[in-house]
């Protein structure tokens, strides 16, 4: 295996552990946080909710003007 | 739901997926680009600043304290951080693309471009509403 398929590995890999975790928090018995309410919880002081705005700004202009 | 506010939605929805079809046709480095990502980010900004006043009194966050625990996920979006600056770092990008890179190869096609530019806009009304 070449280095470009290790890195495309890796991160279909962390993709898979997104969805599993993402799954996980939906089960009944719940093993951890949904990652809405984690959210919610971040944006619930005013550095927690400016630090997401800023991010989620951020991430637009990189992917899509810049 | 109250009609005046199922009407809001559907006008949200309309002005949504029109902006996302226009960011689909444009390209990185471009006017076009700039405009359509300055005109999305002045709108939720905007709606944000609107709702700025609104109380936010949920407790700080912390493990076992009425809540599920989340350091699965701080867990998680550690290493997603770390393989980012390695792949940042380590380069060429063709061996060791970043998400920016992974996202660029996507988003040749129109509609994968449109569909993200919508998702992100999903996500800045997500932050609106809270």
């Amino acid at each position: 295996m070449n280095a470009q398929t290790w890195s495309d590995a890796l991160w279909a890999l962390l993709a898979l552990a997104g969805l599993v975790l993402a799954g996980a928090a939906h089960l009944p018995a719940r093993p951890l946080v949904r990652a809405s309410r984690l959210l919610r919880r971040i944006e619930a002081s005013t550095v927690g909710y400016v630090a997401v705005l800023v991010a989620w700004m951020w991430l637009g202009w990189h992917l899509f003007a810049r | 739901m109250r009609f005046g506010r199922r009407v809001a939605l559907a006008g949200a929805g309309a002005g949504a997926a029109g902006l996302s079809t226009w960011a689909a046709m444009t390209n990185p480095f471009t006017a076009g680009a700039n405009a359509v990502s300055a005109l999305s980010l002045f709108l939720v900004v905007s709606a944000a600043g609107l709702r700025w006043r609104r109380a936010r009194t949920a407790p700080a966050l912390r493990s076992g304290t009425g809540m599920e625990p989340w350091w699965p996920w701080a867990a998680f979006f550690l290493v997603v951080v770390a393989w980012e600056l390695t792949c940042l770092f380590l380069g060429p990008r063709v061996d060791h693309p970043t998400l920016s890179s992974l996202y660029n190869s996507a988003a040749r096609l129109r509609p994968v471009r449109g569909a993200c530019f919508f998702a992100w806009l999903c996500l800045g009304a997500a932050l609106v509403r809270t």
